[in-house]
């Protein structure tokens, strides 16, 4: 009986819930958001690093960046208290959703509250336009049915088939970070990028593998059994060692080929033949990184026959 | 006599938030017997926290989402009777005042979900809508709904401020008349009371040969509540309370008795605010904890329990966790048989049953 009441009484009263991304949600002042760095006052002298509790922050002291892992951090502020110069403060807003673990990186020539998305957003090939035919649906007998031949999907652009979501490197990392990040994601190489996302170079598990003398198969497995190489190849890993210390500019492979977003895909297929090579960034109309194809991109596409 | 059959109920079931199996012998729509198997969210806590101390605060946060301010401070109070600092009076009461207020959004959590698995839905809307004046209110205090990271070794991170205590005084005096719509509801209902009395009854005896704890225990008549252990601010002087206890032992019983120590909250916190004195939040830790100790909490749920072993260095030995539902859950096996199918789900959430706790 009494909860008839109380419903009558919500019938006539307002809503309790708000439309929320039509009208703002109710965030208070000292919400805890997101960490952003100052990057003028900091003294690169790793506490927040170390103090951490998920290692979502990670210094690079020789280039004045600090990254944070957006997916790791907690927002817990232990950051914010170690930090002797308040270069850390956090904002009562929250990260944009994001599909793939977001890295954002602070560095000292930027402005100060500005960052670089070291990763970038995936589908970004949902912006993209396909080509007008369904090429694996019968072909209709029309005037214009292409022979068996050619098929028409080979002239879409590039961007129908590329991977969106693309690891990259540094031009200032160790080759070491960059066979961390071959390694965890299993990839055979990266394209390189400087602060501003422009295509500078690539790196791939063969350049490092010349570096250090050894055969490409070699290289990865020897980094998984850390420590346990062979007294014999103490030679070999002394090398190894200084390979890893390196900076990847200096083994990269530069100038590299890159295809605008519009290359049609024969044209990318035809790049890679002529020049031996596997896989090719695609870059914008402005040079910036969007995504990067490989021939086993290609492979698949033909295979699931989207093109 | 009819054939017996087994019917599983979880780990997947809608009436269940988190999963657990419970496997139900049916004699026609009556159950005459019930196992209980857990282990379906185990995620290796107790290993991962054989690491740095510091940072294991934030960690013991996340054993559960519902008691996370329960669990961090059992852990620093461990490590703090180990150390042998003394928490400043100020710190201890704002620790009280986070963990009856944690207290309040678990116990209209659970009333929710209650009325929501026995198909009232409206009673669970208008409960979860004073819980979130309560969300809200703890995310104007610590900065975050759910984790609030504001313990830390020897004290509170974050200090309260003068606006803040008024703040909780003024949105808490807001809510209660509000609650006490709510709790009349559950109090009279003749819906709410024709699927809860004498339904999933736990004896008095019964309940001490389970161990029971918490809300569960105090419905079956046992006046057992570790806040009497004068943990954090509960032994600060001036302080005082007496333990909520029903008689029945039912569904009903133990609704109620949340209901009642919602209030009971309140009224601490009320006590706790008007007990502060200005003075620093927090002691410093020198160097690392060594030795063993084992701290008790009174979490929504029931005692709390942590042990820790440690020998000087950064990284702990051991550190084990019991947590309340883990030893409610077996009381399912007494409360669950002799009453209909139909009642089990009512029965299982009447519990308040946290699995993300039970299997860290």
């Amino acid at each position: 009986m009494s909860m008839l009441r109380t419903t009558m009484k919500n019938l006539v009263s307002r809503p309790a819930t708000r439309l929320y991304p039509a009208e703002p949600a109710d965030i208070p002042r000292g919400d805890r958001g997101r960490i952003v760095y100052d990057m003028r006052r900091c003294i690169f002298c790793g506490l927040c690093e170390k103090r951490c509790p998920t290692h979502a922050i990670i210094m690079d002291k020789a280039n004045k960046r600090q990254s944070v892992s957006r997916a790791k951090c907690i927002a817990c502020g232990v950051c914010i208290d170690s930090c002797p110069t308040d270069t850390i403060e956090m904002r009562p807003e929250y990260s944009p959703p994001s599909l793939s673990p977001e890295i954002h990186v602070y560095d000292a020539k930027l402005t100060p509250h500005q960052f670089v998305v070291a990763s970038l957003p995936p589908f970004e090939r949902a912006k993209t336009q396909r080509p007008a035919q369904v090429p694996f649906e019968k072909p209709t007998p029309s005037v214009q049915a292409p022979a068996p031949e050619e098929p028409v999907g080979l002239n879409c652009p590039v961007t129908c088939v590329m991977t969106s979501r693309v690891l990259t490197v540094f031009l200032e990392d160790s080759v070491k970070r960059a066979v961390q990040v071959m390694v965890a994601n299993q990839l055979d190489g990266l394209p390189v990028v400087d602060i501003n996302m422009q295509v500078v170079g690539i790196i791939t598990a063969k350049d490092i593998a010349r570096d250090a003398g050894r055969g490409k198969e070699g290289i990865l497995s020897l980094l998984f059994a850390r420590g346990e190489a062979k007294k014999a190849d103490q030679d070999q890993e002394q090398r190894l060692k200084r390979t890893m210390e390196k900076a990847v500019s200096e083994i990269m492979t530069s100038p590299v080929i890159t295809a605008a977003e519009g290359t049609p895909l024969r044209e990318v297929a035809a790049l890679m033949d002529a020049n031996r090579i596997s896989r090719i960034p695609v870059v914008d109309s402005s040079g910036r990184l969007c995504g990067i194809i490989t021939h086993k991109d290609i492979l698949k596409a033909i295979a699931k026959r989207i093109v | 006599m009819a054939r017996i059959s087994v019917t599983p109920f979880g780990p997947q079931h809608p009436s269940l938030l988190e999963p657990i199996h419970i496997k139900l012998r049916l004699e026609e729509e009556k159950v005459v017997g019930a196992d209980i198997v857990i282990g379906y969210n185990h995620r290796g806590l107790e290993r991962a926290m054989e690491l740095d101390f510091k940072k294991n605060i934030y960690l013991s946060e996340r054993v559960c989402g519902i008691c996370s301010f329960n669990h961090s401070t059992t852990y620093v109070q461990a490590i703090e009777q180990m150390a042998g600092l003394l928490v400043p009076t100020r710190a201890r009461l704002i620790r009280t005042i986070m963990l009856e207020l944690q207290r309040m959004t678990s116990h209209l959590l659970t009333l929710g979900h209650t009325a929501e698995v026995m198909g009232y839905e409206n009673l669970f809307m208008q409960t979860w809508r004073e819980r979130e004046d309560v969300m809200r209110l703890i995310d104007r205090i610590a900065g975050n709904r759910v984790h609030y990271s504001m313990n830390t070794i020897g004290g509170i991170r974050k200090d309260i401020s003068y606006d803040t205590t008024k703040d909780i005084e003024g949105t808490l005096s807001q809510l209660l008349p509000k609650l006490e719509e709510i709790r009349r509801v559950f109090a009279r209902d003749s819906t709410f009371a024709k699927r809860t009395k004498r339904v999933g009854v736990l004896s008095r005896d019964a309940a001490r040969r389970y161990g029971a704890v918490g809300p569960t225990a105090r419905a079956s008549d046992i006046p057992y509540d570790v806040r009497l252990s004068s943990y954090a601010g509960y032994g600060v002087e001036g302080i005082k309370f007496r333990p909520i206890h029903r008689e029945e032992g039912d569904c009903y019983a133990r609704t109620m008795v949340r209901a009642d120590e919602l209030f009971q909250s309140i009224d601490l916190i009320g006590q706790s605010i008007g007990l502060l004195r200005d003075e620093p939040v927090m002691v410093q830790l020198k160097g690392n904890p060594q030795g063993e100790a084992f701290s008790r909490v009174e979490a929504p749920r029931g005692e709390l329990f942590y042990y820790v072993k440690a020998k000087g260095e950064i990284k702990l030995d051991r550190v084990k966790i019991r947590t309340p539902t883990f030893v409610n859950v077996q009381c399912l096996a007494e409360m669950i048989p002799n009453c209909q199918l139909a009642d089990v789900p009512v029965i299982t959430v009447s519990i308040d049953p946290c699995i993300c706790c039970t299997d860290r």
